[in-house]
């Protein structure tokens, strides 16, 4: 077997399965702990306060994210839905295996588990971003100051090379597993067996779109359009275009003519704000970006692929699919003209993750979506929010998925 | 006669890099055409990408293709009954390997080209050869790996040609000192690729100590091993001259998805383009074409392919050019270095796996 390394608590002695699961062995926790509380907080503070995190939005947006106000919110959010009469208690041990490359993600996850009331084992994989090397060195410290808060009685996180050996110790100790990744890499994971009484939850590879509705996007003065073009490019390049929640394929509606102009002037905008250099594409991705263009180019329906920038290529596509699957990112958008957006509709696939819009009503969305079926996105949200991450992701809900609902009837209400 | 048996038939480096500026674009725009007319899916990209190879000014106007895209795609522009052979790139652990396919009138420009640039090092004379290979690599007739190619394509140049390593890829010690003593004062020509003779023919020199100082080695294959062990050019020669007398080593770089792009070093340590091809070194991000002495992605240009749009490619190499028409070379065109491959891609993203499409393009 490989060797572990153990990120938190931090050891060098080489230490095996059984003597890195000791510690949790004795689930005692609830849901909403006081002392898991106050462990958000104090990540929260110090993330907030340290010097080496301020430059890093990553960290900052998981500093917000559990600031103490956000979990009051999950609490309340959570109280509503546990009555007498319905139970939610926690699942027992949860084993995540979070993505290589969005550091933190991790973190939410985690987050969400633990107020829920269980232990977790994170296994990292790949290179130790530094956002990931500050938030252990801040969860150590926590537990060197603040050892009343007992943080290594709930969490573990780990290091090892792909072993399937691994993987089976600890999830034959676990009650849930966390899989984020490649289809390939669920599937292998999944190989590997759990307890009989032990679920997964999946997390695979999805891509993204955006619907823009041409005659609101045209209705808008020149400070509204470009705020609207600085949203949509946090949303797509923030993790050089990579994250699954990132926009890959642009959809127009309205009446073709329109739209086109529209579009022109859209990322003409984009092009303009990506002169700024806000955004570095490197080598490798230029390089990898011109290959997907020109397969793309060769193996899809693409009438046309202009370079409005070196950061901007757009590929003019005559239906909107073919976009899934392997990605370059970088800076490389599919582009549909829809005369109507209910037309996107039958398009849609359960492989989508994030339709961000403008221009559209609730209503209209959701009709839209109530028709897919099956095959529909998992989450819309409007151009500007696509990365952050929430309670409902990938048609779970994370605030209720690492407990058990555990009805209560005792008969007593009948009889009185 | 026409313009490549012209070209072929000149010395391979005596053309002034204004007069190939002007050759290079006359045939590569008429060999753009030619693929737009026959290749099925160059012409699709032409249409995609907006191409107008008939206003090119120069030969930087020109369109390219990423050389990765023969990992995934076989283009042809002849029908597939003449094909005549493939090549097939060694592709690195755990990559898919690049194939292009040869006419017959292909695969002959390609054997003259390499003769071309061979000769002007070799002359006519034909030497006892060593290959720092094992006779294995020969043994796939119908598609040959870029190695077997290279290799096979060199013993023309050389005569009892002595594999110097055996199917395990150990070293025929015991051989390899008979086929020393046997040619004991000749000038022989020693090929094989840049790490193996690094590591098992500099060895048995070392060991052997003949005396090989009117010999030729000509070597390609790259460098990243050997800078692993902190082994440039200068060490490398250095190291062999010491241990044989060697001094008449020439490196070459070329790559299988285009044919007939034999870089050859010259006596300044640079590589060279023969009249016939070219390179030019671009700007990563904007693509532009970039000025001598910056460095950049190298792209490789060649009026040889014909039954496969290849006379323009996109490497994944970062080079450099050194100097044009340099005197001091004694070798006209552009005189450049490479300085490595260019960085893969970081991967941020959802997932961890990072597939290239196993082929063609679709969302399953």
């Amino acid at each position: 077997m490989s060797e572990i390394r153990s990120f938190f608590p931090e050891r060098d002695d080489n230490p095996g399965v059984a003597e890195l699961l000791a510690p949790l062995c004795h689930p005692t926790l609830q849901a909403f702990e006081p002392r898991v509380l106050q462990l958000f907080r104090e990540i929260s503070r110090r993330i907030s306060r340290s010097e080496d995190c301020r430059n890093s939005p990553e960290l900052q947006a998981l500093a917000f994210w559990l600031r103490p106000a956000s979990i009051q919110r999950w609490q309340e959010e959570y109280d509503s839905l546990v009555q007498a009469s319905r139970l939610l208690l926690p699942r027992g041990r949860v084993f995540h295996l979070p993505p290589g490359n969005v550091p933190l993600q991790f973190a939410y996850c985690w987050a969400y588990a633990l107020v829920q009331g269980n232990t977790n084992i994170i296994r990292l994989s790949g290179r130790m971003s530094t956002d990931t090397e500050a938030f252990c060195r801040i969860l150590r410290e926590i537990a060197d100051e603040l050892p009343e808060l007992r943080v290594d009685e709930h969490s573990l996180i780990i290091g090892f090379e792909h072993d399937e050996n691994l993987v089976g110790a600890f999830s034959e100790a676990s009650d849930v597993r966390v899989i984020w990744g490649g289809d390939e890499t669920i599937r292998r994971i999944r190989r590997v067996p759990l307890p009989p009484r032990a679920i997964d939850l999946v997390f695979p590879d999805r891509s993204s779109l955006c619907m823009i509705r041409t005659k609101a996007c045209m209705s808008l003065d020149r400070s509204a359009f470009q705020r609207l073009v600085t949203d949509f490019f946090n949303d797509a390049y923030s993790f050089d275009q990579l994250a699954c929640a990132s926009p890959r394929l642009v959809v127009w509606c309205g009446k073709e003519e329109e739209s086109r102009r529209c579009a022109e002037d859209f990322f003409r905008m984009l092009a303009d704000h990506l002169s700024e250099g806000e955004y570095r594409l490197s080598t490798g991705s230029s390089i990898e970006r011109r290959l997907f263009a020109t397969r793309s180019a060769i193996d899809l329906p693409v009438s046309r692929i202009r370079e409005y920038s070196p950061e901007l290529l757009v590929a003019e596509i005559d239906s909107p699919e073919g976009f899934r699957g392997y990605f370059c990112g970088g800076g490389f958008f599919f582009q549909a003209f829809l005369d109507q957006y209910s037309q996107l509709g039958p398009a849609l696939s359960r492989r989508d993750q994030t339709l961000s819009v403008f221009g559209f009503s609730q209503d209209e969305i959701g009709a839209m979506l109530s028709l897919s079926g099956s095959e529909s996105v998992h989450r819309v949200v409007p151009i500007g929010r696509a990365l952050e991450f929430g309670r409902f992701w990938d048609g779970y809900d994370l605030l209720t998925a690492f407990s058990r609902w555990v009805p209560v009837d005792t008969g007593d209400r009948a009889r009185s | 006669m026409d313009l490549m048996s012209r070209l072929i038939a000149m010395p391979p480096f005596s053309m002034p890099q204004h007069q190939k500026d002007g050759v290079m674009l006359e045939g590569l725009r008429e060999l753009c055409l030619y693929h737009l007319d026959h290749c099925e899916e160059y012409r699709r990209l032409g249409k995609v990408f907006d191409w107008n190879p008939a206003e090119a000014r120069c030969a930087e106007d020109l369109p390219w293709l990423p050389v990765g895209i023969f990992k995934t795609h076989r283009l042809l522009s002849v029908s597939e009954h003449e094909v005549y052979t493939e090549v097939v790139s060694s592709g690195t652990s755990g990559r898919r390997p690049s194939r292009v396919a040869l006419d017959r009138g292909t695969a002959d420009l390609q054997a003259r080209a390499l003769s071309s640039i061979m000769t002007g090092v070799l002359g006519k004379q034909r030497r006892p050869m060593i290959v720092i290979d094992s006779e294995s690599v020969l043994h796939d007739p119908k598609s040959f790996s870029a190695r077997g190619a290279g290799v096979l394509g060199m013993m023309r140049f050389g005569r009892r040609p002595f594999f110097a390593l055996d199917h395990q890829m150990q070293l025929r010690e015991k051989e390899l000192s008979g086929f020393l003593k046997e040619h004991a004062g000749e000038s022989l020509l020693i090929f094989g690729f840049t790490f193996m003779v690094w590591e098992f023919f500099l060895q048995a020199v070392r060991r052997l100590g003949p005396d090989l100082s009117s010999s030729i080695l000509i070597h390609s294959g790259g460098w990243k091993k050997l800078q692993a062990r902190a082994v440039d050019n200068a060490d490398f020669k250095a190291a062999l001259s010491s241990a044989a007398g060697i001094r008449r080593i020439y490196n070459f770089y070329g790559m299988a998805e285009q044919v007939g792009s034999v870089f050859l070093e010259g006596e300044d340590g640079l590589l060279y383009p023969p009249v016939f091809a070219d390179v030019v070194i671009r700007d990563p991000i904007s693509w532009r074409p970039l000025p001598p002495g910056k460095e950049g992605v190298l792209q490789v240009l060649s009026l040889i392919p014909r039954s496969y749009p290849g006379h323009s490619l996109m490497t994944e190499d970062i080079g450099v050019i050194e100097s044009i028409d340099s005197p001091a070379a004694g070798r006209l065109g552009k005189g450049f270095r490479i300085i490595g491959r260019a960085p893969e891609s970081e991967i941020r993203g959802c997932s961890d796996t990072f597939s290239p499409p196993s082929g063609r393009m679709s969302d399953e």
